[in-house]
């Protein structure tokens, strides 16, 4: 069967279609052109000519005509349209024209810079003017470094490099910063939260440097379908940006399937496994020949999606090379070795993390199958994009797991349909951030008197800095003065380096088997504490606070253990606030504290208590910011007893956790729910949403503009929830919010709704940019 | 709102707060405490002390004295240099900086230098006495610089020089482009004496290569933290400590140059059998090989470590065989295969590798192989895989030749 009859197969299972919630048709698009801009060099024009290119597609003709003016621009347009081009044809254009002049290219992850290297080579080694690209990353070897430092027109690496390895010494890339026309940044989606926050602070370091140098780079972006690209990328590099999102690319017809796995046990809210479901459509596209891509959300789930399908395919074609799973961790080869297969066609099926997600060159793929809700809609998009080629028929699955939020999206395709994907939010004056990198920018050249870094708080923090005697103000300057590096003390994705490792001693090889970060760490990771990890049962025999190191070792025993965290929330300063007569909402500085004292064995399935240990850990706390809501009446809509407000307030905690992450375009561990029945700081019941990270990177604020929205999609997903007291997709098992759990979170929900109209105008004024 | 930033920034700062909150006392720059006269130029003003030794000084068993008839012609071989050294072109040079971890925000607050004027060798120390001093400093040190053809230094290829040179850049002044003509004494003090010293440091040097040991000196990782300090009090009985240590580090270089000029120019004489190990590897190196062998043949006599003798007659039998063919080596295989016997494979393997190719004498070369297998089964450690696997190799080569050779009856015996 070719996938046309496999579609039309899928339509007419009854079976199959009882499960789907929607079936989305999208019509075929013809491509659309533009001509040659009349600056580009006859040689570019005969390079592209020889590639097969004879016309630009309108939005690469576009990208190339502004650039040629001046302008600062970011690319958003699908997988696959041709957007390296709109980059690589003004970089190279310029080069042709100016041998001195230089570009920088920057790419998320090593990867995908190596990627578009060989992209670029291909390109650059059909041109008459030798015109040499490099890669400068960690792998760069130390003899080829100072060849590339002299004479890489174009130099290729990762916002972590740039950061520590090369502005940093900017003194041995004096040409590149003399000459520097065009910085490319590519998937600048990616740079969102604390990474996006981290990326802002490097561009203003760069642009800076830059400065010194006596250039004034162009910057040109690419970004995948988010709500707000232009702005995102102009809190990035500071400047404004114009826009090209109309693709020029043709199309073929596309079908968006969402999928739901039957129920197996509707009291309980059990479904079948999103895994087995995924793995029965993928084979079933794979057996007949139909090259396929599936996205699981872990690493683990892609290993066994991958030993299945190998079985499958290994019996039909008798070999099993033909399906391979690519996720983080594969060897750098092994990837190129993949992402080969699938291009000439000898790979049939990836199992992939959304690794492949991003830009890399795989081809057009004919089927995907998301395994479980990618977590954002811009995700979805990328992933289900995946699949597509210019003349044929594609289809994209999308399979719920039972969480809330897949939950919510299968049963409401019509939101996933018409809402816009999320925003990129971030917080460059994040003030841990920030600081961090203007010790690395003191470090790189001293400040000047008057100057701003982009922040009206500089002088303050810079004076600081000279009373902790990290800098010296000497005449009109700010000098590092200590000893250190300061790059090195600044890792630009997020807090990895706080994570705890978990290691497995039970056998003479020690092996890591996981990380959990920080906060997490004094709940699972105490002694003593029965850690589960991909299903197997481990005691943690020892927790070294210090190093962030927990040693496990596997057991078999009949309980588990629960700890006690106390999470203690204190409002340090009110940012905005608002309340009437029924609710109100703030938003604001706070500290959080998190201890766990004691935790308790519980046996499975009856659930008796075993016994009970004492926890000695220190106290963390957090500076961060928090959103919050409270229940401004004494007897909040009609619930009497505290017991049932508890309740009512587990539920709804439990759905925010999981929904809120759909609004903010951020992972689920990004941030945290707590309630307090009677908070300290407002005297009511209220309910806090807090980034996890410190400083925060801004969703609290976006939360306090859509506010309302967040509640009522908690109330759908409760009220339609088809289970009987309380489920894992809805408040949680009946078993920890009562079997009123669910009722008393709808009173409360729909206390907060009524009569309030969702405030939809207060975003715009959400995200000020900075040069205004 | 400021007080209320700072506040915050204190609270988040995670390192504890340092412990005087009373902010920087800026102290007045002083007028001759360092020593030394302020030069005042365009833009801005710096400290130069200028310390002139007599060449009768002695450090440690060298005299100065001989700097000046120290004759570096001919002196490419080991210097690896663009051309022979005149010693009056030689700018010595040392710097103190504000941190050990490189990197632009680093810099140089002291550049010490020292040439040959006359009858005297010169110091002259040129001091940023704050960040706004160094423009003015590096202004005057790179005229001074420019006036010499070699560039003297200890680990300056890799510290000072590069340092030095980032500043410039960032100072806008045109770093001199040393390359071939900076002579960096680590790398030929760790070619001399890195296999019998724990480590090739300046003071090691100073102490078991010139029996010189400084008295009251301050440990280089202290100079970052004094450099602070003197910032904020502004005394100055540390920073001449430092200054001292400057001086001593050019001194030191000044005779350490003496004397490994001494042992190139006649190493049999000088040298002990470590250095002469060093010697003829750059000897053999620029095809100097009949002093290369004689050097080599002088220390196996004079060593006292037998590691360092076997490691001499090694390289001594690599050498001949290489240039003057497998027989010349042969007394040396022999003797090491079976003076050092039950030890050592590679004597064995070359011996076979002779044996089988040369005089086809393939009885032997199988006594050879199999030895050296027999010393590989007792599992001595530091031998690859591939080692062995060569061996079997060859013993199953050996045992097909043998076999050959008896059918076709040809068997005949030689040695």
């Amino acid at each position: 069967m070719n996938i046309d009859q496999m579609v039309d197969q899928l339509k007419n299972n009854r079976d199959f279609m009882a499960n789907v919630t929607h079936w989305e048709e999208i019509q075929p698009k013809e491509a659309s052109y533009g001509p040659f801009p009349d600056s580009l060099s006859p040689e570019l024009i005969r390079v592209l000519a020889d590639k097969g290119i004879s016309r630009l597609y309108s939005h690469q003709a576009k990208a190339i005509e502004l650039a040629g003016r001046g302008k600062n621009l970011v690319v958003v347009t699908p997988t696959a349209s041709g957007k390296t081009l709109c980059y690589n044809l003004p970089v190279v254009n310029t080069i042709l024209n100016n041998d001195d002049a230089r570009a920088l290219y920057l790419f998320p992850t090593k990867a995908l810079s190596q990627d578009q290297v060989s992209e670029l080579h291909e390109m650059l080694s059909r041109l008459d003017h030798p015109i040499k690209s490099y890669t400068y990353d960690g792998d760069t070897p130390v003899t080829a470094r100072k060849a590339i430092r002299q004479a890489g027109h174009i130099v290729v690496t990762n916002p972590d490099m740039l950061h520590s390895g090369i502005m940093p010494h900017h003194t041995k890339w004096v040409k590149l910063f003399e000459n520097l026309k065009y910085v490319v940044i590519d998937e600048i989606h990616t740079y969102r939260g604390v990474f996006g926050s981290h990326m802002a602070n490097v561009i203003r370091r760069l642009k800076r440097i830059c400065s010194f140098y006596g250039s004034n780079p162009q910057f040109i972006c690419c970004s995948a379908t988010i709500a707000n690209p232009k702005e995102l990328t102009e809190r990035i590099i500071g400047q404004e940006t114009e826009l090209v999102d109309e693709s020029g690319a043709p199309s073929g017809r596309k079908h968006l399937v969402f999928y739901n796995p039957p129920l197996v046990n509707r009291q309980l809210g059990i479904r079948k496994s999103s895994t087995l479901e995924s793995r029965k459509l993928a084979s079933s596209f794979l057996q007949n020949g139909i090259q396929t891509i599936v996205f699981a959300r872990s690493r683990l789930l892609v290993e066994v999606l991958v030993t299945y399908l190998k079985q499958l395919v290994r019996d039909k074609l008798g070999k099993s090379n033909s399906v391979r799973g690519y996720r983080g961790g594969y060897l750098p080869n092994q990837r190129r070795e993949i992402e080969r297969g699938l291009r000439d066609g000898s790979i049939m099926g990836v199992i992939s993390t959304n690794a492949l997600e991003l830009g890399i060159d795989i081809g057009h793929l004919q089927t995907c199958i998301m395994c479980g809700y990618p977590g954002t809609i811009a995700s979805s998009w990328q992933q289900a994009g995946r699949a597509g080629r210019r003349q044929e028929t594609a289809i994209a699955i999308m399979v719920a797991s039972s969480n809330p939020l897949d939950q919510y999206i299968i049963q409401h395709p019509e939101y996933f349909l018409k809402a816009s994907p999320e925003m990129g939010l971030i917080n460059p004056n994040n003030l841990y951030i920030l600081m961090s990198h203007i010790k690395c920018a003191a470090f790189e050249l001293p400040f000047e008197d008057g100057e701003d870094f982009g922040v009206d708080s500089l002088q303050g923090i810079l004076e600081y800095l000279e009373e902790e005697k990290v800098l010296r103000h000497v005449g009109s300057r700010w000098h590092w003065m200590t000893d250190a590096f300061p790059a090195n003390a600044v890792s630009l994705r997020s807090a990895a380096d706080e994570n705890f490792i978990i290691i497995d001693i039970t056998f003479a090889k020690h092996r890591v088997i996981g990380e959990l970060d920080r906060f997490a760490a004094p709940m699972f990771l105490h002694e003593e504490a029965i850690y589960i990890h991909e299903g197997d049962q481990y005691q943690v025999e020892k927790l070294d606070f210090e190093e962030k190191k927990a040693y496990v070792r596997r057991v078999d025993v009949d309980y588990y253990t629960d700890a006690n965290l106390a999470v203690n929330l204190k409002v340090l300063e009110v940012f905005d606030s608002q309340s009437d007569d029924r609710i109100g909402k703030g938003w604001g500085e706070v500290m959080v504290t998190a201890l766990v004292t004691m935790f308790k064995k519980i046996k499975f399935d009856s659930h008796e208590n075993l016994g009970w240990g004492q926890v000695r850990l220190p106290e963390l706390d957090m500076h961060t910011t928090a959103y919050w809501l409270t229940l401004e009446q004494e007897r909040p809509f009609g619930i009497n007893s505290q017991d049932d407000l508890q309740n009512a307030l587990v539920g709804i905690a439990n759905v925010l956790g999981q929904i809120a992450p759909i609004y903010l375009m951020c992972d689920p561990k990004d941030i945290n729910v707590i309630y307090q029945v009677k908070s300290p700081f407002t005297q009511k019941p209220t309910i806090f949403i807090y980034d996890s990270s410190p400083g925060g990177v801004g969703f609290s604020e976006k939360l306090f503009n859509i506010h309302l929205d967040l509640f009522e999609k908690a109330y759908e997903i409760i009220d339609r929830c088809s289970c009987d007291a309380g489920c894992p997709s809805c408040v949680g098992p009946a078993a920890e919010v009562s079997q009123q759990g669910k009722e008393l979170a709808l009173k409360v929900l729909g206390g907060i709704l009524n009569d309030i109209q969702p405030q939809g105008q207060a975003e715009d004024n959400l995200l000020k940019l900075p040069f205004k | 709102m400021i007080s209320n930033l700072k506040a915050k920034l204190r609270t988040i700062s995670s390192n504890s707060p340092s412990s005087s909150k009373t902010g920087p006392i800026q102290g007045e720059l002083d007028r001759g405490d360092l020593g030394g006269s302020i030069i005042e130029g365009a833009s801005g003003s710096f400290v130069l002390k200028t310390t002139s030794y007599s060449l009768a000084t002695s450090y440690g068993d060298v005299c100065l004295d001989r700097l000046k008839s120290l004759d570096l012609s001919d002196s490419q071989w080991w210097t690896r240099l663009d051309q022979d050294i005149d010693t009056r072109d030689i700018v010595f040079l040392d710097t103190e900086t504000t941190g050990l971890a490189g990197g632009t925000g680093t810099l140089a607050f002291l550049v010490g230098i020292g040439y040959l004027k006359g009858d005297r060798l010169v110091v002259r120390q040129y001091l940023a006495r704050d960040f706004d001093e160094e423009l003015p400093m590096l202004e005057a040190v790179t005229k001074e610089l420019s006036n010499f053809k070699i560039l003297v230094t200890f680990n300056g290829k890799s510290f000072d020089w590069p340092l030095l040179e980032s500043r410039l850049v960032y100072s806008r002044l045109r770093p001199i482009a040393w390359e071939d003509s900076h002579l960096d004494l680590l790398y030929i003090a760790r070619r001399l004496w890195g296999r019998k010293l724990k480590t090739c440091s300046l003071t090691s040097l100073e102490e078991n290569v010139l029996s010189h040991y400084r008295t009251g000196d301050i440990p280089g990782y202290m100079v970052p933290e004094i450099y602070r300090a003197y910032l904020e009090t502004r005394r100055p009985t540390d920073m001449l400590a430092v200054m001292d240590h400057n001086q001593s580090d050019i001194l030191a270089m000044a005779a350490l140059l003496i004397h490994i000029g001494g042992l190139f120019k006649d190493p049999i004489k000088s040298c002990d059998a470590w250095e002469l190990f060093g010697v003829a590897r750059d000897l053999e190196r620029s095809l100097r090989l009949d002093q290369a062998c004689d050097c080599y043949k002088y220390c196996i006599k004079g060593a006292k470590d037998s590691n360092l003798q076997l490691q001499a007659k090694k390289q001594l039998a690599y050498l001949l065989k290489r240039y003057k063919g497998p027989e010349a080596a042969l007394g040396l295989w022999r003797l090491m295969a079976d003076e050092e016997s039950g030890q050592l494979i590679f004597p064995l393997i070359e011996m076979a590798k002779y044996l089988e190719h040369r005089e086809k004498d393939f009885d032997t070369a199988l006594l050879y192989t199999k030895r050296a297998l027999e010393i590989l089964d007792k599992g001595l450690a530091g031998y690859s895989a591939r080692i062995k696997d060569d061996l079997i190799k060859r013993k199953n080569r050996l045992l097909k030749k043998k076999k050959g050779r008896e059918r076709n009856g040809t068997y005949r015996r030689i040695v």
